[in-house]
């Protein structure tokens, strides 16, 4: 996948200091790259706010064009999600050449 | 991850009652005693487990507990179904048959999504319990198909049923649809018979959807049959959807006809919230959306409708963009009226409804697939300041998480 136009990229829902995120991120062995919220004052994160987050896990695919292609407000359903992937790199690929 | 453990265990707990003081009874112990003693056995194995998966550090330590230490409810199930063979009839038996078909469960292999990233097997082990749902064994189906069978035969009546039915709701064989209807017919409690023909539809819901995925596309049938079994994906390969929507149309408006008025608006609500989260439950939402007298019942059936037209909409990323469109509609219009008409109209666990509409039309028009991603600008782990847009050109995968 590391050659491929893809990236995973996380948003850190609880508002840590970058430090604080770098530390959970090294426990729990995630080696992807994550925004970390900012809290907004009333108990919400700045992104998690913008993007109406009800919980997670919550997964958003957006294509090589910056539109949403599909969204996952549960559990994510690996197939649907492989095949999403699959199709959307695949244009981006054919747009690239 | 822990209330989930939590909910099994007050479950497991509640139907475990200690062990008779066997150790001062020279008698052999009475088959009620053996079953509850097998029961504390059952319940003692899954707080060890509990315990150990808890404390494991690592998602690889913890998926390990998962595969050595999970009792695995079929065996508890197989000596239970045992003792009631020998001694059908008395009232533990009807006990243990509620454990057994309460407490199936489908340990199954662990298969992560997305091996390459650490982040999905956790992901997956957590909601999951390690657990996913399949086909159960060769071994396990008999224990079921027994389990019912006695239940049918001695203890159709029993007032005690209701949950029994409501789990029947998400199971797919033909025997767990004849217990159903013959608690339509003989049981004299009303609240049972409720569960059992809300269970029902759900089970025709679940059936229809199948049916029709499968003519829309054949190479669903790889998928049917290693969820439930090459029996049942022939069976609903032959079967025809419009005789098969007319037997649910009538289903329907007997449930909400003659058993949902018994049932209070709040747990109608709550049967609605549950539907979103069960595929293709359109038919029966828009049955109640229609149908049900009342307000508070159809501002909340109307809601949900929108949502899972919202995401059914969402879902043909894979398919044509002009159905896709005409669906989006519709569900726009309807959370329009969900937010206007129904405001006041309570959800089970989302607040009122027209706070909740407000909040999907916001997503319906900014959120959902077709639209521009909202820019997120901010730091990464490192301090780093970054932005979405600079991944432009590339297929993003955007994961909002939490460790917690």
């Amino acid at each position: 996948m590391q050659a491929k136009p893809f990236a995973l990229i996380g948003v850190n829902i609880n508002c840590h200091e970058p430090r604080q995120l770098k530390e959970v991120m090294e426990k729990e062995q995630l080696n992807f790259r994550s925004f970390t919220d900012t809290a907004d004052g009333e108990g919400l994160g700045v992104i998690s706010s913008a993007w109406n987050l009800m919980g997670t896990p919550t997964l958003f695919v957006i294509d090589h064009k910056g539109r949403i292609r599909y969204s996952r407000r549960a559990v994510p359903d690996q197939q649907v999600v492989d095949e999403v992937l699959q199709k959307l790199i695949q244009e981006a690929e054919g747009d690239g050449k | 991850m822990d209330r989930m453990v939590g909910g099994i265990l007050v479950l497991v707990q509640c139907m475990s009652v200690a062990a008779a003081d066997e150790a001062q009874d020279k008698r052999p112990p009475t088959p009620e005693q053996q079953c509850k003693a097998l029961l504390k056995e059952y319940d003692d194995a899954f707080q060890a487990y509990t315990r150990t998966y808890r404390e494991a550090k690592t998602a690889q330590e913890k998926q390990q507990v998962i595969h050595e230490k999970y009792p695995r409810p079929d065996k508890c199930a197989s000596k239970l179904l045992e003792l009631v063979e020998k001694n059908p009839g008395e009232a533990f038996a009807e006990e243990a048959l509620i454990w057994i078909l309460t407490n199936e469960d489908r340990l199954r292999r662990i298969e992560p999504w997305y091996a390459h990233e650490t982040r999905y097997e956790k992901i997956w082990i957590l909601t999951s319990g390690g657990r996913q749902m399949g086909v159960l064994s060769k071994e396990e189906q008999d224990i079921r198909s027994m389990a019912i069978d006695m239940l049918l035969r001695d203890h159709v009546a029993s007032p005690n049923l209701g949950r029994v039915a409501e789990m029947l709701g998400s199971s797919h064989d033909k025997k767990s649809a004849a217990l159903l209807r013959a608690i339509l017919d003989k049981n004299p409690s009303k609240e049972v018979k409720v569960r059992a023909c809300v269970a029902l539809a759900l089970q025709m819901q679940a059936r229809l959807a199948i049916v029709k995925q499968l003519r829309a596309d054949p190479q669903a049938a790889k998928s049917v049959e290693q969820s439930y079994g090459k029996e049942y994906l022939e069976e609903l390969q032959r079967a025809v959807p419009t005789p098969l929507e007319a037997e649910a149309e009538m289903l329907f408006a007997e449930l909400i006809e003659h058993y949902l008025p018994d049932m209070k608006p709040a747990s109608v609500a709550l049967l609605c919230q549950q539907l979103y989260y069960t595929d293709d439950s359109e038919m029966l939402l828009r049955a109640l959306y229609t149908m049900d007298k009342r307000d508070e019942v159809r501002g909340v059936a109307c809601l949900v409708l929108g949502q899972v037209l919202m995401r059914n909409a969402d879902r043909q990323v894979l398919g044509d963009a002009k159905i896709a469109e005409k669906i989006h509609a519709e569900s726009e219009k309807l959370l329009e009226e969900a937010a206007n008409k129904y405001a006041e109209a309570k959800t089970a666990f989302d607040g009122p409804v027209g706070r909740k509409a407000r909040s999907e039309l916001f997503d319906l028009r900014h959120l959902s697939v077709g639209m521009a991603a909202p820019e997120v600008d901010g730091v990464d782990q490192d301090g780093k300041q970054f932005k979405l847009s600079d991944y432009r050109g590339k297929v993003v995968l955007l994961d909002f998480w939490s460790e917690h």
